[in-house]
């Protein structure tokens, strides 16, 4: 295992996943991320030569038949939490 | 093939001998009774429900045909998005959220007549093992309510047991009673887990055989929806309705829809190889070990299947390369829940990142926020290397020794849990201990086997599965073997 996940590296981390946990709960978050990382290093000793895998398919386009689908916006719309003139309003970003 | 409950009320329900509606009454009054005692049901849709049982009855007394389903009451896992019908998934963040269109999966049952009763509690965005991470309560397993005759409940008992999870209510309502059939998903054991806790059968299809549009995926390259039911007969008979090519979901390109199952469905096959590892024993409960054993045993004496013992060393990696790809993967999975589009309110529209930081905060639950932190850390530039490359390796390496271990024998056996169902609290504490119960399952999906849990035994009132895991593509034969198994063990 690399170095011990601190406070700080959880801190740094849940403001990248936008959460903010308290403090107890970045003690305690940090504790566990230690312990099940520690545990997980056992995959050190899968062999370096070892090709990653992402997936277990080989890809494939899915194309769909050449015809307009047509969707009820207004299902869609019925989960904005604030809407105005048919459009999402969202906080303001800067 | 031993009676199947499925196949009788089908065919009862097709004959004119009992009618949808009054199948439907008899899941109802049961639910009615009893599920405040279960606790499987988000929302029921009775309503809805009785409507369709009308239209089955209809077209049945006008000779019109109908579909495979006619008349069979389902219950869906609530990851599965039911059209105007609330989508939780378990969790506070999307307590009132209204889908806006069918899965898949749902369109699919409905073409076949089947009548959708209601959605069903699980983790919270399925992740977990037992139920317990549902925000909204705990789903009890129904070897903790009913007695022997599936009647008396006993609601006053202070030994309430999980009934595996993720899917725990999809399980539990099919032991209850409340349905025929139910819907569920499983990404590292989400199907496996309860129905071995339960004691019904239940069926993770290969990798990429139905479609998951209309899922909340919590894990997109592990997770399939899949049947659950009492007996094999109805995951083979809802497979062959669930699954098949959705161009709407790329990972189905290829796949051909699973066949119904045909009249020899369950019969012996002689001289089938069957691989026996010995790692799935190891660290196994010796009595749950023991059950399984005894019941391969009896299987192969009565069927003539050659027992062959292998050994898989990688399965050691799989619960590292399971959960470090799981952590990544539904870290960027959640990213769309911010509160803005859909999903629990923001109190406060001040900035952006704060106001949708509080949201998050506030309505993810515990689990799912250390799935989240721990699959940021491990993807982050810095560590991708250490732990996010690593663990893709660590699948090929138990990928690859799976697929060898499949080419000396058809399919693979062994206990679906290394344990039976806790007590509900047990486990709460300690989130790796909780992860490890996953260890006999999660290497099916880290290489998108087909894989299903049989009932083999019960150790006091605990039920114990039997994992039967075959080769990619291989659904049909698997369940098949399934019920071959189930028939041998004689209605355990």
């Amino acid at each position: 295992m690399e170095k011990k996940i601190t406070k700080q590296d959880i801190e740094r981390v849940a403001s990248i996943a936008r959460l903010s946990p308290s403090q107890d709960e970045l003690e305690g978050l940090a504790a566990d991320a230690n312990a099940i990382l520690e545990y997980f290093s056992l995959i050190d000793e899968i062999p370096d030569s070892v090709e990653p895998q992402t997936y277990v398919l080989s890809h494939e386009n899915a194309l769909r038949p050449d015809e307009e689908k047509k969707t009820d916006p207004k299902g869609i719309r019925r989960g904005f939490n604030r809407q105005q003139d048919n459009h999402m309003l969202a906080p303001k970003s800067f | 093939m031993k009676t199947s409950k499925t196949l009788s009320t089908t065919n009862a329900i097709k004959s004119g001998g009992l009618t949808a509606s009054a199948n439907l009454e008899a899941k109802i009054a049961r639910i009615e009774k009893y599920d405040s005692a279960v606790k499987a049901f988000i929302e029921t849709y009775f309503d809805d429900a009785r409507t369709a049982a009308k239209q089955v009855d209809a077209k049945i007394a006008a000779g019109k045909p109908v579909g495979k389903l006619a008349g069979l009451v389902v219950a869906v896992k609530n990851v599965l998005a039911v059209k105007d019908k609330k989508l939780t998934c378990a969790s506070k963040m999307l307590e009132n959220y209204v889908a806006p269109y069918d899965a898949a999966v749902i369109e699919k049952l409905q073409a076949e007549d089947a009548i959708i009763i209601g959605s069903l509690n699980c983790d919270e965005f399925a992740c977990g093992s037992d139920n317990t991470k549902s925000a909204f309560f705990a789903t009890v397993n129904p070897v903790s309510v009913f007695d022997e005759k599936g009647e008396i409940a006993n609601f006053s008992t202070s030994e309430k047991y999980v009934p595996g999870g993720s899917s725990g209510a999809s399980a539990a309502a099919v032991a209850a009673g409340f349905c025929d059939l139910a819907l569920a998903t499983d990404t590292g054991g989400s199907i496996r887990c309860p129905a071995a806790f339960c004691g019904v059968t239940g069926f993770k299809p290969t990798y990429g055989t139905v479609s998951r549009y209309g899922m909340a995926d919590m894990s997109m390259s592990f997770e399939q929806i899949g049947p659950m039911a009492p007996d094999a007969y109805g995951c083979a008979l809802l497979l062959s309705v669930i699954s098949g090519k959705d161009y709407r979901d790329s990972t189905t390109a290829k796949t051909i829809a699973v066949a119904s199952p045909a009249p020899d469905f369950g019969a012996a096959k002689n001289k089938i190889r069957i691989g026996v590892p010995k790692e799935y024993f190891e660290g196994a409960n010796p009595a749950v070990a023991k059950a399984v054993k005894d019941a391969i045993g009896r299987f192969a004496e009565k069927s003539g299947c050659e027992l062959v013992e292998i050994s898989i060393p990688a399965v050691k990696f799989g619960i590292p390369a399971y959960y470090l790809l799981v952590y990544s993967e539904f870290a960027s999975a959640m990213q769309k829940y911010d509160g803005l589009k859909y999903g629990a309110k923001p109190e406060s529209n001040d900035e952006l990142v704060p106001t949708v930081s509080k949201v998050r905060t506030a309505n993810i639950g515990k689990e799912c926020k250390r799935r989240i932190m721990l699959g940021t850390y491990i993807t982050t530039k810095e560590h991708k290397d250490a732990w996010y490359t690593k663990a893709l390796k660590a699948r090929a390496y138990v990928r690859q020794q799976f697929d060898d271990a499949l080419e000396k024998c058809e399919f693979i056996v062994g206990p679906t849990m290394p344990n039976l169902a806790w007590k509900i609290g047990e486990k709460a504490a300690d989130p790796l201990q909780a992860y490890l119960e996953d260890v006999l399952t999660v290497p099916a999906n880290l290489c998108g086997l087909p894989a299903g849990s049989v009932p083999c035994a019960k150790i006091g009132k605990l039920p114990v599965g039997l994992q039967v895991i075959g080769k990619r593509g291989a659904d049909y034969e698997t369940v098949s073997l399934m019920a071959q198994i189930e028939s041998s063990l004689n209605g355990c």
